[in-house]
This record gives structure tokens, C-alpha cells and sequence, in this order.
């Protein structure tokens, strides 16, 4: 049969226990850290503003910096396109036209000249148009028939 | 040794040439009341020593900012009870404990506690306190064990008189049952 305990028959007295001279040394032991936090804090106290104005400054010169990256290079680079696009485009223009101009004329001179001499050599042999078209298309079968 | 009241111990803080001295003064009046306070919660005589030191330095930090307008005790005993309920929520989190079973996790803890040397009566009197919800736990220890007043206990633990008084009142129920079933 279980005794039927009370809270009052039990006591109060502690059932834990801590090791020797813990709360002798305890004071100490939390001073101390709480002196290295001190010091902690006064050493960032003292770098921090230091710190606050290095960066600062370094702050403004990479935002401007970046200001001057932003606001020039782009415009020049563009501004170099424009101009090497419109020289390519004057350049490119003003060749192909001379290279066409010439080109075609060369082309209509030889053969303007080719055909006044099929005329001339046409007239010359007394031969028809009707002869021609007969001539020319009997002579892929001379070629066939002698390879 | 000369006893000083909390009133000359704030004081002497207050006065740059006299801080540590007084501080240390502070942790020798307090450390043995917050460090049985805290013991009861977490039970583990290591995790009580890191909680206390965190205490005392969170303390140190606050001091300065500290008015008047409560007793020391009951604001040293506050940080004290806030330091080891965040102890025993990150522990949770680390050990991945489930809410139910910090209880049972504790109840371990105690019986190979090498620094327990109660009487088996006591031994069956934590479990049964360990047995409480974590309110009523806190309410009981500091009702029964440290004797505080129910007043200092509401400002310690923000809940009014009349729900500490019922929240004690049903802790003994449960742990007279407990050693009654058990």
C-alpha cells in the first residue's frame, strides 16, 4: 500500500548540489567576462567611428565612381558606334555604287561591242534570223553526236 | 562583510570609479537565489552555470538603463526566468525535442544528475514537478522552494495575483496525486 505524502512532509531543503567552491569562484568568473565585453565595446567604440568615415568616404568614391562609369562610358561607346556605323554605311555606300557604276558599265561596253560584231558578222554572211534560230539549235546535237 | 542594500549597491553602480565593486557585490547577494532559481527550471547544474553567467552579463548591460520603478530582485529573477525559457526553447530547436517530451528529457536529466543528492521522497517530488505544465511549474518553485511573494511574482512573470494563485493551487493537486499514484 502507498503512503500518502504530503508537499508539507517532504521540506524545502534544496536535493541538488554544485561542485566545490562554485559560488566562491563564480563573481570572478562573470567579471571577468563582463570586463572582456567592456573592453570589447570600448575598442569598437573608439575604431567605430574611424570606421563609419573610412567607409564613408570609400562609400562616395565607388558611387562615384560608378557615376562617372554610368554617365560616360555608355554615351561614348555609343557615340563611336554612331560614327564607325555611319562611316561604314558612307564608305560601304559610296564603294558598291562605284563598284556597280563601274562594274555594269564594263559589262554593257563588252557587250554592246560583242553584239555589234554578231550583227556585222550576221549581215556579212547573208544569214536570217529563221537560219539562226536552225543553226543554233541543230548545234548541241553536232556537239552530242561528236564528243 | 558589510550587507548593502540594493538602494546603495545601485548607487555605487551609477559612480564610474565604483562599478565592478558594486556589480560584484550584486552577484554575490543574488547568485545563489537566481542560480537555484534557474536549476529548478533546467535541472542540469552546467546548462544553470552558462544561464546564470548569461544573466549576470545581460544584467551588467542593463544595469545602467535599470529604474527604480520595480525591486532589483524581481528584475534580476525576471531575466533570470526569460534567460532559461529561451534556453529551453532553443534546446527544442536543437535537439529537434518535441514539446511534450522536454519534460521527459528533464526527468533523465535529474536521475543522472550527478550533482542530485536528494532522498528518494525528493527525487519522486522534482519528477512530480516535472510532471507540470511549464507555467505552473515555474509558479510552484518559486511559490514553495524561494517563497517569493505573489506580488513579486506577478511582476516577475506579467500574470495577476489571482491566476498565480490558482496556477499554485492546481500544481499541488497534480503533485500530491502524483506521489500519492506513484
Amino acid at each position: 500500500m502507498h503512503k500518502h505524502y504530503k508537499i508539507s512532509d517532504i521540506g524545502k531543503q534544496q536535493p541538488f548540489k554544485v561542485p566545490d567552491n562554485y559560488f566562491k569562484d563564480l563573481p570572478e568568473r562573470i567579471m571577468e567576462r563582463c570586463e572582456k565585453k567592456e573592453q570589447k565595446r570600448s575598442v569598437v567604440q573608439i575604431i567605430k567611428p574611424t570606421i563609419s568615415l573610412a567607409a564613408m568616404f570609400i562609400g562616395v568614391a565607388l558611387i562615384a565612381y560608378l557615376a562617372i562609369q554610368v554617365i560616360d562610358q555608355p554615351d561614348g561607346e555609343t557615340t563611336y558606334q554612331q560614327e564607325d556605323i555611319a562611316e561604314a554605311e558612307y564608305y560601304n555606300q559610296n564603294e558598291l555604287m562605284e563598284d556597280i557604276n563601274s562594274g555594269e558599265s564594263k559589262q554593257l561596253k563588252q557587250d554592246s561591242e560583242q553584239t555589234d560584231q554578231y550583227i556585222e558578222y550576221l549581215l556579212n554572211e547573208d544569214i536570217d534570223y529563221t537560219t539562226l534560230i536552225n543553226e543554233l539549235e541543230e548545234s548541241p546535237k553536232k556537239g552530242e553526236d561528236n564528243p | 562583510m558589510h550587507d548593502y542594500s540594493d538602494k546603495e549597491l545601485l548607487e555605487m553602480f551609477r559612480e564610474s570609479d565604483f562599478q565592478n565593486f558594486a556589480f560584484k557585490q550584486i552577484i554575490k547577494k543574488y547568485q545563489e537565489r537566481l542560480y537555484w532559481h534557474i536549476r529548478k527550471i533546467v535541472i542540469s547544474h552546467e546548462d544553470t552555470d552558462d544561464i546564470l553567467q548569461n544573466t549576470f552579463i545581460k544584467i551588467w548591460k542593463g544595469l545602467h538603463q535599470f529604474r527604480e520603478d520595480s525591486k532589483l530582485y524581481t528584475w534580476l529573477y525576471r531575466i533570470a526566468t526569460n534567460e532559461s525559457l529561451t534556453f529551453l526553447k532553443q534546446k527544442k530547436k536543437r535537439q529537434y525535442i518535441p514539446f511534450m517530451e522536454v519534460e521527459h528529457h528533464l526527468m533523465n536529466t535529474l536521475e543522472s544528475d550527478e550533482y542530485f543528492n536528494g532522498s528518494q521522497i525528493q527525487l519522486k517530488l522534482q519528477k512530480a514537478i516535472l510532471t507540470l505544465p511549464e507555467k505552473q511549474r515555474l509558479v510552484f518553485n518559486m511559490k514553495y522552494f524561494d517563497e517569493l511573494k505573489y506580488e513579486d511574482m506577478s511582476n516577475i512573470l506579467d500574470t495577476s495575483v489571482g491566476a498565480l494563485k490558482a496556477s499554485y493551487h492546481h500544481a499541488v493537486k497534480k503533485i500530491e496525486k502524483y506521489l500519492k499514484d506513484n
